[in-house]
């Protein structure tokens, strides 16, 4: 039985690195990415409350809301970041549909799209549209969104 | 983060989660029994629940048991809604599953999650009150105990110190039937529901409904399925009847006022019906 009763240190992969990070028992991997020691801030806390997706990171390929899931939860396991992707289709996609205004949302939006685009022959429009809802855009560039993830599980099948 | 401190357990087998959770109380502690953790993270951001450990569940091989044995279809209490549709062994439980809040919250919401939550939707519930033969696996103190998934919002269904580990159904019984789940919304796609309507026509042509967001539980009425089943009536007739003969008064709340909630369960009642005459 794994036991975490006060802070320690949890080993992770992230990006393809190993890390090994201090984390209390009670902190969430939103909170791990973006503090000092990793300084990942591409996950982005919006609401916290598992609405908006901007946090949006990936757990073993799949897409999670990072403000919903604790450290210790994913001990062990493999994270990808917007900061991993490193010129990934999705991203020149984005670039080409002007698919942001703001940009708050759009690592979360990116996250989507990457793991949508990693599985293209699943990507049907109807599961493009059914995983695209789950995050939001106050700037409403649903439809450039929309396009640019398209044109990516397109481009790659 | 949370904004008080916890400690975190993962225990690898149900003897282990069970002595660990009557140690912790032995400690005073209070411990909670952890699924996918979107509620119980988000109520605590909120400030609207204490705990002090979780007891993550998710690494117990039985809570992770998904297949047929036998004539069983069997759903372990730590699998994701995700889980339940990639593998759609029971399409009914697919469909339900399918409307619970976003893609990738359904990735993390457990079915003992849903199942047993403090909030009063419980969708996933409806397919399973729906079954003569479904049945819940308990760890107690006592070892495995089985109770009928009928009794899933009694207060003696699951004692603190117990957990869910899994659900299991008559797949002869599960798969033997037509059906319909819908889910109604105020506005959004993705929203907790007005009324979410189950609902299964069974081989012998009676009709049975589970109504979530109607209420502050999930709900089946012998009453309403009586109605529902009885042919001589038109499919709106049969609705309008099953909407005010419902066991408890519709909510009225955020979501909608009580007037209306009827008018889209009778509606969609109506619907359904009309779709599963041709079924
Ligand atoms: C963005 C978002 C959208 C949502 N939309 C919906 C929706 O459309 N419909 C809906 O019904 N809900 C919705 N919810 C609420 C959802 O969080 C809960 O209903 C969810 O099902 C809880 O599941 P979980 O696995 O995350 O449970 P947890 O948060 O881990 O636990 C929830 C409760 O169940 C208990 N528990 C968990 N597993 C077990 C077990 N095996 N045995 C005993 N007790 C257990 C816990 O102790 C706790 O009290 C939404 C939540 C979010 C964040
Ligand atoms: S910050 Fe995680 S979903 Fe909004
Ligand atoms: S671009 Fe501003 S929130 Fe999406």
């Amino acid at each position: 039985m794994r036991e975490f009763t006060q802070p320690e240190q949890v080993s992770l992969t992230i990006n393809n690195e190993p890390r090994t990070v201090v984390a209390y028992p009670g902190e969430t991997l939103l909170y791990t990415l973006r503090g000092d020691s990793l300084g990942l801030t591409g996950a982005k806390p919006g609401c916290e409350n598992g609405d908006c997706g901007a946090c949006t990171v990936l757990v073993d390929g799949v897409p999670v809301k990072s403000c919903l899931v604790l450290t210790a939860e994913v001990e062990d396991h493999h994270i990808t970041t917007v900061e991993g992707l490193r010129e990934a289709p999705i991203q020149k996609a984005f670039l080409d549909h002007m698919a942001f205004q703001c940009g708050y949302c759009t690592s979360g939006f990116l996250m989507l799209g990457h793991a949508l685009s990693q599985h293209v022959d699943r990507a049907d429009e109807g599961r493009r549209t059914e995983w695209l809802r789950s995050n939001i855009c106050r700037c409403t560039s649903y439809q450039e969104i929309a396009d640019a993830v398209t044109e990516t599980c397109s481009s790659l099948e | 983060m949370l904004p008080f401190d916890i400690e975190y357990y993962r225990p690898d087998t149900i003897e282990e989660a069970v002595k660990l959770y009557r140690r912790l109380r032995e400690n005073n502690q209070e411990p909670v029994f952890y699924g996918g953790g979107t509620e119980l993270l988000t109520r605590a951001r909120l400030q609207d629940v204490h705990y002090d450990a979780v007891i993550d569940l998710k690494n117990i091989p039985e809570v992770r048991i998904h297949g047929q044995k036998g004539d069983w279809l069997e759903f372990g209490a730590g699998l994701r809604l995700t889980d339940l549709a990639d593998q759609n062994l029971w399409p009914l439980l697919t469909a339900t599953a399918d409307r619970i809040a976003d893609h990738t919250t359904r990735g993390q919401i457990t079915l003992g999650g849903n199942l047993l939550s403090t909030i009063p939707y419980r969708e996933i519930s409806l397919p399973f009150l729906l079954m003569d033969e479904a049945e819940a696996l308990i760890a107690t103190d006592n070892g495995i105990e089985r109770r009928p998934m009928a009794d899933l919002t009694s207060d003696s269904f699951i004692k603190p110190g117990e957990f869910l580990v899994s659900v299991r159904v008559n797949g002869g019984e599960a798969k033997g039937v037509a059906y319909r789940s819908h889910k109604m919304t105020r506005q959004d796609w993705i929203d907790y529901p007005l009324v979410t309507v189950a609902v299964i026509k069974r081989p012998d042509g009676s009709i049975r409904a589970a109504f979530s967001g109607w209420a502050g539980f999930p709900f089946v009425s012998s009453e309403v399925n009586r109605i529902l089943s009885d042919t001589s009536r038109s499919p709106r007739r049969r609705a309008q009847q099953a909407v005010s003969h419902m066991p408890v008064k519709a909510l009225e709340d955020l979501h909608g006022r009580r007037e209306y909630r009827e008018f889209v369960t009778e509606y969609t009642l109506a619907q359904i019906l009309d779709e599963l005459e041709d079924d």
